[in-house]
């Protein structure tokens, strides 16, 4: 049931015209009922004394002017009013009061007879209809004042006889007091069954209303809830679906204006993204809040819903005085809030009150929004991210295409020092071959006549020859060794790896080394051990990188010991043979042993000439124990000697140090 | 063949003073020496003079030392002369294809004297217990 308190004005209002419909139809009644009386008083006028008579001579009698001339007065003014100004509380007192003359009148037309007493009280009967006691307070003074007065001095008119008493007045008021009471607790009943009506036609008016309300609610929020829903999941950018937030809460809750704000975290600050209704631009004075301040900004620090008058909302500012022009009544304002973080925050001011539902939606769509607006942040990071991950990816190209760039350059670089040193090499080759087919000659040349002198006894061109000879083969030592360096560095330097007996290979390589060292008057000292066992390696190689050493130690030896030893050892982590080879020679310097293994590096370019040799044996040395998987080093002082120790893996030779296919080169 | 009369050896080489430095040197051990400059002389040679021997260089003008090499084994008249193949290039593979073409051995330039006549009598000597032994 409706609550009586708010529906008193209404019912008030309903009571008040009740009232009023009453008296106006009341005076209309009576404006016939006073015509007819004045009619009718004629009609008794005519009936039952329509002539005087004096003597013969007749005329019309007093009484019907009476009816005519003072029931006209009487009634016909009282009956205008009652149609010309129906429903005035004047209206009615006259009326009441001309009703209590007219039955006067009549009382006087029938000569006073009792029957017409009894127009007094139907018309109070009738007056009593107006349901206004009052009416009948003026009616009843009239009435006992008539009765009152005429008793007195005329009571032939009133009572119908000559002589009366001077207390019958009190009589006639008495009953007519007595039906006053009665009519005065009808009018009294009357009004309150009246009031009571209103009462109940109000509430029944309020219901509807509440009904029609509530129905109208209800579709609009669910048109909002759609709308929202719709916005919130559409494509759109930050500012539009907020924007379409904003429009539907206006569309659909009567607001007047609605916005949305935003919290910028790193400046605390709220920024106005959506505004719709009154206000649709979103620079205005409001554009930036800081936290805490202004009635948003205290929702977002608060954290709280703000529900109340639209007037209480920011006075200071000329908000209230818009609120007034514009019909603004409610202000609605929610935190944006996710997982209780602050995102910003919903305001609307709206023409109404806002119902319990209405408000527990504006709390959902709030939520909604919060979500919504967290969801676009969301998806911008990854956005972002995700460019910066095209941008990394497109730098990460750059790079891979540039180095990609460099790696042909240097492919194109690497293919022309390939050919380079391939054209060097097939020159070196070729220009072996041409050195040699001369020097072919010369040697040959060389032993024929010494030969022949040999015979023929000349034995003075015998020396010269032999130098010939000797010089001879020294270049063909150098052009052997220039070119197995150059095969070296081409590539071109085959491996033949086989299997064979160590100790056997030292006896066999000593039988040529034995004069090289032995010819300064050294003596060869050979320390093997009884288990050296196999090697898998490269045969030729592993003898000439010995056989250069033994004959490097010889060349710098004059008088002293060389000694060869050979032994197991390890070299990173893989077995290996190590041969050192000792001498008490010369010795060198540091400087010198840095770069022995350069070609055409011997301690001083006077080496050459003081010692002999090429200056490539080490040189040669070097690069195979390298091909063969193996290293040298060296270890020496001026005048102490010197010492170089090869190692060199005894099984599982590396394939990939394998220099290649031999190429034939013409 | 007349085993007392000296063996023949023809010698292939397109250099003059080699040809002739090396055949004298092969004349005073008693052999005698057929000459020839070129490829098709040395096929040529091969036919007409029977040596017991060929000493065939690689570098030739015409055709090549292989080439002549191949051509004087696949001629059954001439494929039992044993030839060493000389060569002035020292990489590994010319060995490799001298013996392919046929050559029955390989020696490099400069001739080592020694070296090189041990090699001769070995296949002279080898061939003439071939060819008796058939």
């Amino acid at each position: 049931m409706p609550q009586a308190v708010p529906t008193t004005s209404r019912a008030t209002e309903l009571f008040e015209q009740y009232q009023s419909d009453l008296h106006q139809r009341t005076d209309r009644l009576f404006a016939g009922l006073l015509g007819f009386q004045w009619i009718a008083g004629i009609l008794f006028a005519l009936w039952i004394s329509p002539l005087a008579w004096s003597g013969t001579v007749s005329r019309t009698h007093v009484h019907v002017w009476a009816a005519i001339i003072l029931g006209g007065i009487i009634n016909l003014f009282p009956a205008a009013l009652g149609i010309l100004r129906p429903g005035r509380t004047s209206t009615r007192f006259t009326i009441g009061v001309a009703q209590m003359l007219m039955g006067a009148l009549l009382i006087h037309l029938t000569g006073g007879r009792i029957e017409t007493h009894f127009h007094v009280f139907g018309s109070l009967a009738f007056l009593a209809f107006y349901r206004d006691w009052r009416v009948l307070i003026p009616a009843t003074i009239v009435v006992a004042l008539d009765h009152l007065l005429r008793g007195l001095f005329w009571p032939q008119s009133v009572y119908g006889v000559f002589v009366a008493s001077q207390w019958r007045w009190l009589e006639h008021a008495a009953w007519v007091v007595f039906e006053d009471v009665f009519l005065l607790m009808s009018c009294v009943r009357g009004l309150a069954e009246m009031r009571q009506t209103a009462e109940r036609t109000a509430a029944l008016e309020q219901e509807v209303r509440t009904r029609q309300q509530a129905e109208n609610d209800e579709r609009a929020l669910a048109s909002l809830t759609s709308a929202i829903g719709l916005a919130l999941t559409r494509g759109t950018e930050l500012r539009a679906m907020l924007q379409q937030c904003t429009e539907a809460l206006v569309k659909h809750l009567d607001g007047g204006l609605s916005r949305i704000w935003t919290l910028n975290d790193a400046e605390r600050m709220l920024e106005l993204q959506a505004s719709a209704g009154t206000h649709t631009q979103l620079d205005g004075p409001q554009a930036k809040v800081p936290v805490g301040v202004l009635s948003v900004g205290m929702i977002a620090l608060e954290r709280t819903p703000r529900l109340s008058p639209a007037e209480q909302i920011d006075p200071h500012l000329d908000d209230a005085l818009w609120a007034r022009r514009e019909g603004m009544v409610a202000f609605a304002g929610y935190p944006l809030l996710v997982d209780s973080k602050l995102v910003g925050v919903m305001t609307i001011f709206s023409r109404r009150e806002y119902s319990s539902s209405v408000q527990a939606t504006m709390a959902a769509v709030a939520d909604g929004v919060a979500v919504g607006i967290e969801r676009k942040r969301a998806e911008a990071e990854l956005k972002r991210r995700a460019r910066d991950l095209e941008e990394a990816h497109e730098i990460q190209r750059t790079h891979a295409l540039q180095l990609s760039a460099l790696v042909d350059q240097l492919r194109v670089t690497q293919r022309h020092a390939e050919a380079a040193t391939r054209a060097k090499s097939d020159f070196l080759a070729s220009m072996s071959h041409e050195l040699r087919t001369p020097l072919n000659a010369i040697i040959l040349y060389s032993e024929l006549l010494q030969e022949e002198a040999e015979d023929s006894g000349q034995q003075g061109s015998i020396t010269d020859l032999q130098r010939i000879q000797s010089a001879g083969k020294h270049l063909l030592e150098l052009i052997n060794g220039i070119l197995d360096l150059s095969k070296i560095e081409a590539g071109k330097m085959s491996l033949s790896i086989e299997t064979f007996d160590i100790r056997t290979m030292i006896d066999e390589l000593l039988d040529t080394a034995a004069p090289l060292v032995q010819k300064n008057n050294n003596r060869l000292n050979v320390h093997c051990e009884d288990t050296l066992g196999a090697m898998n390696s490269d045969l030729t190689k592993t003898r000439q990188i010995l056989l250069n050493l033994l004959s490097n130690a010889g060349k710098f030896t004059r008088d002293g010991v060389i000694t060869l030893d050979a032994r197991h050892s390890t070299l990173a982590g893989r077995p290996c043979v190590e041969f050192a080879v000792t001498d008490t020679g010369v010795g060198m310097t540091e400087a010198q042993t840095e770069k022995i293994f350069e070609p055409f590096t011997q301690a001083d370019v006077t080496t050459t000439r003081k010692y002999g040799g090429t200056g490539l044996g080490l040189a040669l040395v070097s690069r195979f124990c390298q091909l063969l998987g193996g290293s040298v080093g060296v270890q020496s002082a001026p005048g102490e000697g010197a010492r170089f120790v090869v190692r060199l893996p005894t099984a599982g030779h590396d394939s990939s140090v394998d220099t290649g296919a031999p190429a034939r080169v013409a | 063949m007349d085993r007392r009369s000296p063996a023949t050896i023809l010698v292939v080489e397109d250099h003059e003073a080699s040809r002739d430095a090396l055949s004298r040197r092969l004349e005073r051990r008693g052999y005698r020496t057929v000459l020839a400059a070129d490829g098709h002389e040395a096929v040529s040679k091969g036919r007409s003079a029977s040596p017991d021997l060929i000493l065939m260089d690689l570098g030739l003008p015409g055709i090549d030392g292989y080439e002549a090499t191949r051509q004087l084994k696949g001629d059954p008249s001439t494929a039992r002369i044993p030839i060493i193949v000389l060569s002035a290039h020292a990489m590994t593979n010319d060995r490799d294809m001298a013996l392919a073409a046929g050559g029955d051995d390989f020696d490099t330039k400069p001739v080592r004297f020694q070296q090189l006549l041990e090699k001769i009598q070995t296949l002279i000597k080898s061939q003439g217990s071939s060819l008796n032994s058939q």
